[in-house]
């Protein structure tokens, strides 16, 4: 993992400070809110309907031991017990004051944790995939890129002020589990002739707004990366819209120049600044990269593994379902739940976290993720210590095993929380895990993904979902829109509007006659339910959730 | 359908500790839904609402919010406010462990 140098962590401090000077001369009424306002949000502390909310980065996803343990602290000292963790590999607290922001932020401080451009017109929080450094097909691990673009990123004078927000995501391999399409710039680590380089995808987004990402570069030499964002970033910066917010991602930008033209103006811009650019040097991206070499993998027995996967068929379930294949081939990536039916998709308590943590310590090189599907990886995992993994995580409610299934629902905070929400994403989460569950439909619908956004700002990603919930305000009443047919990986689409919207309570009934239908349409249980969608299209599920009766009215 | 009405109260958000308040007939802030002074006129709302705009020392973001009355119950009209004056609706969290 890597590790804060003393820049990092002076720099740090110096915003901490900087921002407990802040607070304390808006409490003394030197600062008005409208100039106090954006300073909080360059500090990730955002207003929502009951209290403060403060969103804390964890870069690409990674989290020590250490850092984990903290967040719990902090959920437990300042918060409510629980955090949340999102679709941008943040942690979001939502109960904290004001005045303890100063002392929070000190406290993720003494981990190398900060808030810092997690709001605002800036670059956000670099997203990775959350199988890095595990997974077998990876070209190189994302994260050290990652890493480089958030030192670039962090504090960039010059683009602290964009337009709008700006979002990057990284893959390491040609299965996205980054959704890298869905983002202002995408890359994906790719190999030509033995070097190896970066496709960059441009314009992706979601929110009112849904694009996919265009191929803006093929292939892009390592050393040259960083120049060639900055040429996006000022391409953007220079010509990017800024008279209105709901056209100032660069995705619109991109839509009224054209690709080609737009990629005219960013090689311009990168010839000219590329002899100048101070590009990190060959010793630098090799102190990056040696900072995420893989751990001293084992060689151990896997015989209690195999005795227990024969023996525990619950045990098996979990291993098929939450466990994937890793690169070496003793170990399992693991991820763990936090969608047990009935809970908020993404929470998890303070005792669950310092469980994790010390599971993370104990078996897995002290390393956990945070998916952008709201759960927690342990990266590598010895088989050997699965058995006992799993009973540990079955005592603190972790061991759903429902990864990828329908209750592995991805929900925004909506209107429980949000102060923009037109309605409420979690209790319809929280009815579909629970009644899916009930009726054991779920291990026999196989992979299906839900996701539900509390308004089209789509921060729960219902674009890219097979089954997309979009809850709106109709006449003061929460209505919600299905869309059909989104897709999350390297295959991304945006899915369709299946019609008119239901009310809260047929949600679950309209979900029901979807997959009712696909049960129904599918070849054999081997079929999943979006390659069953992408073959028979649309009609067949508008007519189960429209039937002609009801549309003749 | 429910009558009409054109009943509002004033909220906002304290600036120490971000919690939603409601200002009463005092003119203090305070969480307690059933203390807010009910304004029945846009006038008298509105004249309110300036002066606590320039309170925001205390108060960040105040604004009006229609209710219903019954019972001398106050209820607001939008699911929104509802929740901000109960708390959300996934833990018992918020103003609903207060109300008795
Ligand atoms: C209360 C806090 C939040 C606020 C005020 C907020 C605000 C917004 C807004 C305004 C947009 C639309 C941006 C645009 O289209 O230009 C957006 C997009 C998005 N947000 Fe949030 N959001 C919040 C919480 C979250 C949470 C909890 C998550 C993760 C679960 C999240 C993840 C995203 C994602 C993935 C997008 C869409 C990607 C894109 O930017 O195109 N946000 N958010
Ligand atoms: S989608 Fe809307 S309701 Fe949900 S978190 Fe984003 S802004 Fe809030």
């Amino acid at each position: 993992m890597y590790q804060y140098t003393n820049f990092d962590r002076q720099f740090i401090a110096a915003r901490n400070t900087q921002f407990r000077q802040q607070v304390a001369r808006r409490i003394d009424g030197s600062l008005t809110e409208e100039e106090f306002r954006p300073l909080r949000l360059m500090n990730g502390v955002y207003l929502q309907l009951h209290a403060y909310m403060l969103r804390v980065a964890i870069p690409y996803g990674t989290l020590s031991s250490a850092q984990m343990r903290q967040l719990a602290i902090i959920a437990d000292k300042w918060d409510k017990g629980y955090g949340h963790f999102t679709t941008r590999q943040n942690i979001q607290f939502n109960w904290p004051r004001l005045i303890d922001v100063p002392d929070i932020l000190d406290a993720l401080a003494e981990v190398d944790l900060h808030a810092i451009q997690t709001s605002g017109n800036t670059i956000r929080n670099i997203t990775s995939d959350h199988f890095a450094g595990a997974t077998s097909d990876e070209v190189e691990d994302p994260r050290i890129i990652s890493e480089i673009i958030r030192q670039w990123s962090t504090d960039h004078p010059e683009f602290q002020f964009l337009p709008r927000k700006f979002k990057i995501a990284v893959t390491g391999c040609a299965t996205d589990r980054a959704v890298i399409k869905a983002h202002d710039i995408g890359l994906q680590a790719t190999r030509r002739d033995g070097v190896i380089g970066y496709q960059v995808f441009v314009g992706g987004g979601l929110g009112r707004t849904p694009v996919i990402g265009k191929l803006l570069c093929d292939f892009l030499p390592k050393q040259d990366l960083l120049p060639y964002l900055e040429s996006i970033l000022s391409v953007y910066n220079t010509s990017g819209r800024r008279d209105n917010k709901y056209k100032a991602r660069i995705k619109i930008l991109v839509n009224a120049l054209g690709i080609d033209n737009f990629r005219d103006q960013v090689e311009a811009r990168f010839s000219s600044i590329r002899k100048t650019f101070a590009s990190p040097d060959g010793s630098f991206i090799d102190n990056i990269t040696s900072q995420f070499s893989p751990p001293d993998f084992t060689d151990r027995s896997v015989s209690p593994f195999e005795e227990s996967y024969q023996t525990n068929p619950m045990f098996k379930q979990w291993v098929d379902r939450n466990t994937a294949q890793h690169k070496h081939e003793d170990y399992r990536i693991v991820t763990v739940s936090l969608k047990e039916p009935g809970q908020t998709p993404g929470d998890a308590t303070s005792e669950q976290m310092q469980v994790l943590a010390d599971l993370a310590e104990s078996f897995s090189f002290d390393e956990l993720r945070i998916s952008h599907e709201q759960n927690i990886v342990l990266p590598h995992v010895h088989k050997a210590d699965l058995p006992l993994l799993y009973n540990t995580l079955k005592k603190h409610r972790l061991a759903t095993a429902n990864i990828g299934l329908i209750s592995d629902i991805i929900a925004c905070p909506g209107m429980d929380y949000c102060s923009l929400a037109t309605a409420r994403s979690i209790p319809v989460a929280k009815e579909i895990s629970t009644h899916f569950d009930e009726n054991n439909m779920e291990q026999d619908t196989g992979e299906v993904k839900i996701k539900v956004s509390g308004c089209i700002n789509a921060c729960g990603h219902h674009h890219v979902a097979h089954i997309g919930v979009l809850g709106l305000n109709r006449a003061g009443v929460e209505n919600y829109q299905i869309t059909l047919g989104g897709d999350a990986t390297e295959n991304t689409a945006i899915g369709d509007r299946a019609g008119p919207g239901f009310s809260q309570s047929e949600v679950v009934p309209a979900i029901e006659r979807i997959l009712g239908t696909y049960h129904k349409l599918r070849h054999d249980a081997e079929e999943s339910f979006i390659n069953t969608y992408k073959r028979v299209g649309i009609t067949p599920f508008k007519s189960a959730l429209y039937p002609a009766a009801k549309q003749s009215r | 359908m429910t009558e009409f009405s054109n009943k509002q109260i004033i909220t906002g958000n304290t600036l120490l500790s971000g919690e939603a308040v409601f200002l009463s007939g005092d003119d203090t802030f305070g969480p307690d839904l059933f203390n807010a002074q009910i304004f029945t006129d846009d006038v008298s709302a509105n004249h309110a609402l300036s002066q606590c705009i320039e309170r925001s020392d205390e108060i960040i973001s105040p604004y009006l919010v229609s209710v219903d009355v019954q019972n001398s119950v106050i209820r607001p009209q939008e699911l929104r406010e509802q929740i901000r004056t109960a708390g959300p609706s996934n833990y018992f969290h918020g103003k609903q462990t207060e109300i008795r």
